[in-house]
């Protein structure tokens, strides 16, 4: 029953509305006329600059991307905390197993 | 220009100031443009001037016209902008009673014969159409006459669909309630009265 009375009423507003007369072949062509003249005597605006908007989300576009590096550096990352546990740290890859330095050995030969 | 010629074709034409294009644009959007800006604004000779209007900014704005989208919804947004311009203004200008009655007397809506052959209930409909809010109905407008989808309205009015789908309901039921007895004669007339829901 509902919906039939919204069909209904759907009907009576698409009635009412299309029920408005189309414009007549004499005054369309009348606006047209008026519309190419003054049209003829219009400029056109020109096309918005490419450049600028392109410069600007470029910009963002690297900003946003190094936020989400940095975020994902200090929240995330944990190839620290994996490595550490294995081998040397970076400073000892010089030392020797009879725990003399590489860099006296260069001293003594100089 | 072949009239085969796709929108995006045309609007490229017109770039280079070619009217026959703009021409061929406005043969085939005016009566659209024209209709809904009279449903809009309830006013013929305002409905022309904005449906010029409209095409007068296609072509001073075809440099900034994305092609790769339908026209027809620009179209529809720049006929309802201009026709909310209008209607502000008029708001403003608090109009005299001389061009009120002017305006209700039209030939476009109260000639003898057009009324005589829309008969009443869609005088009833068209007149309350006429009282909603603007908002509520340009949706009803685009909606009902120009046959366009709620996702379409929301992308000619810029809003999202839910926005859109509120508005449709609450121009519905005020339009229900501004009808009110006058529709449900109607519906006995037309026998939906009686069926129990």
């Amino acid at each position: 029953m509902q919906e039939f009375q919204d069909n209904f009423f759907d009907e009576c507003i698409t009635r009412a509305l299309k029920s408005d007369p189309m414009p007549s072949a004499a005054q369309q062509r009348r606006v047209r006329e008026s519309l190419l003249a003054k049209a003829e005597q219009q400029t056109m605006l020109p096309p918005l600059s490419p450049t600028l908007f392109e410069r600007l989300s470029n910009s963002a576009r690297l900003w946003g991307k190094s936020q989400i590096a940095n975020l994902y550096r200090v929240f995330l990352d944990d190839s620290a905390y994996r490595r550490a546990p294995h081998g040397y740290p970076s400073m000892m890859r010089h030392q020797r197993p009879h725990s003399t330095f590489a860099s006296a050995e260069f001293m003594l030969f100089a | 220009m072949s009239t085969e010629s796709s929108d995006a074709q045309l609007v490229e034409s017109l770039r280079t100031n070619d009217f026959e294009a703009l021409g061929s644009l406005f043969d085939r959007y005016y009566p659209q443009v024209y209709r809904t800006a009279n449903a809009i604004t309830r006013d013929s000779a305002v409905a022309e001037d904005i449906a010029q209007d409209c095409f007068l900014k296609l072509h001073q704005y075809a440099h900034r016209i994305d092609t790769s989208l339908p026209l027809a919804p620009w179209l529809y947004r720049v006929t309802v902008n201009l026709s909310y311009t209008w209607i502000s203004r008029r708001q403003k200008r608090r109009i005299s009673l001389e061009t009120l009655v002017d305006q209700l007397m039209s030939p476009a809506w109260h000639a003898p014969d057009h009324v005589a052959e829309q008969g009443e209930t869609v005088q009833q409909v068209r007149q309350a159409i006429g009282e909603l809010p603007f908002n509520q109905r340009v949706v009803i407008v685009l909606h009902y006459l120009s046959g366009s989808s709620l996702e379409e309205i929301a992308e000619i009015l810029d809003c999202p669909v839910g926005t859109i789908k509120s508005r449709l309901y609450y121009a519905r039921e005020n339009l229900r309630r501004r009808l009110g007895e006058s529709y449900r004669g109607v519906e006995v007339a037309h026998g939906y009265a009686g069926i129990p829901g």
